[in-house]
């Protein structure tokens, strides 16, 4: 194993650890640390993948194996973003209803 | 029967309205949805003796507009108006559009300034805009509604239960026709008179325009594709 390779899954390991400390103190659901904890997972792994990673590259025709690496985490950013979007149009939503509902209340509160 | 107001710091205009409501609509129970506003909206009102739910923050027209639909549907009132604050809905218009609706006929009337020739000139780019929405909604529903934009509508009670759930959010007026058209709810339109509004100025830019023509026609299509579960 090389010092990249070394220094990869000492950032996957640390990475992991701060997902899981996360996720223990309720800052972050376990619903949405799965994706992060995978993320680790990729990283700890990822100087095993050499091998599986040079067959890829030539089945995809990409001369730079490594190349691989960056795609996958361009595609994954961009799948990750995309949910946050979902996540944000839910909470607007739910944000609209309970200010509705708070505002309601208030007033009901307020009628004679 | 209910007169909704969403109003977003509207306080040069809202008394007026609301005096004008007061003489031409004694009966008429009203609520001033203050969207988040930061002037003396809510104050006005209240000492023209509407009700007034005032929203902690800004909703936009959708969220306020759907705040009073909520009340309405738990006050379980027949009928439900739409008035914007600035004054350009002018009430004295309104029973040809409260008639059909209290007796069933329709669950929403529009007052519309171009199913005949009401007078209403507007720019012309409003107007480009507004047949280019009709013809869409046609397309989409199979039903012509020549004003799409217009906010001065009254709603019957199977409306307001629809809209008390489901109601758009950004820019609704388009957008809740084809859901009440989709839901198998009658709409119709009656020729209204409309005037320039009395105080303030409309936050419609050019570039907002055409933000607004493609968001409507999007939410428009995409409301159309939407399985109904009735």
């Amino acid at each position: 194993m090389n010092r990249v390779a070394g220094l990869v899954t000492l950032l996957g390991l640390a990475f992991g650890w701060t997902v899981i400390q996360a996720m223990r103190r309720r800052k972050l659901s376990e619903r949405d640390g799965l994706p992060w904890l995978g993320l680790s997972v990729v990283l700890i792994a990822a100087p095993l993948l050499r091998q599986p990673l040079d067959r890829v590259a030539a089945w995809l025709g990409v001369h730079y194996a490594p190349a691989i690496w960056l795609l996958v985490g361009m595609i994954g950013l961009f799948f990750i973003c995309f949910r946050l979007t979902m996540v944000v149009t839910d909470l607007q939503a739910r944000v609209v209803r309970l200010t509705q509902e708070l505002a309601l209340m208030k007033q009901e509160d307020k009628a004679p | 029967m209910l007169i909704i107001i969403p109003a977003y710091n509207e306080a040069g205009s809202i008394g007026l309205v609301l005096d004008e409501i007061r003489t031409y609509m004694p009966t008429a129970d009203v609520l001033v949805v203050s969207d988040g506003s930061t002037d003396d909206t809510a104050a006005i009102a209240r000492e023209r003796g509407a009700m007034v739910v005032e929203l902690p923050h800004n909703l936009g027209i959708g969220g306020a507009m759907q705040t009073g639909y909520r009340y309405a549907a738990r006050h379980r009132y027949q009928a439900a108006v739409q008035v914007d604050a600035d004054g350009q809905h002018d009430v004295r218009e309104l029973p040809p559009l409260l008639t059909p609706v209290l007796s069933g006929e329709v669950d929403l009337a529009i007052g519309s300034r171009y199913v005949t020739d009401t007078g209403y000139r507007g720019p012309l780019s409003r107007r480009i805009g507004s047949w280019l929405l009709a013809h869409w909604v046609r397309l989409m529903t199979g039903q012509m509604i020549h004003d799409p934009t217009s906010g001065f509508r009254v709603a019957g009670p199977r409306a307001i239960a629809l809209f008390a759930e489901e109601y758009p959010v950004d820019y609704p007026e388009v957008e809740s026709l084809v859901l009440l058209i989709r839901r198998g709810l009658t709409v119709r339109e009656w020729p209204v008179r409309m005037r320039p509004r009395l105080a303030g100025r409309s936050s419609i830019t050019p570039l907002k325009s055409v933000e607004y023509m493609i968001k409507v026609g999007l939410a428009v299509w995409i409301q159309r594709m939407r399985r109904e579960v009735t």
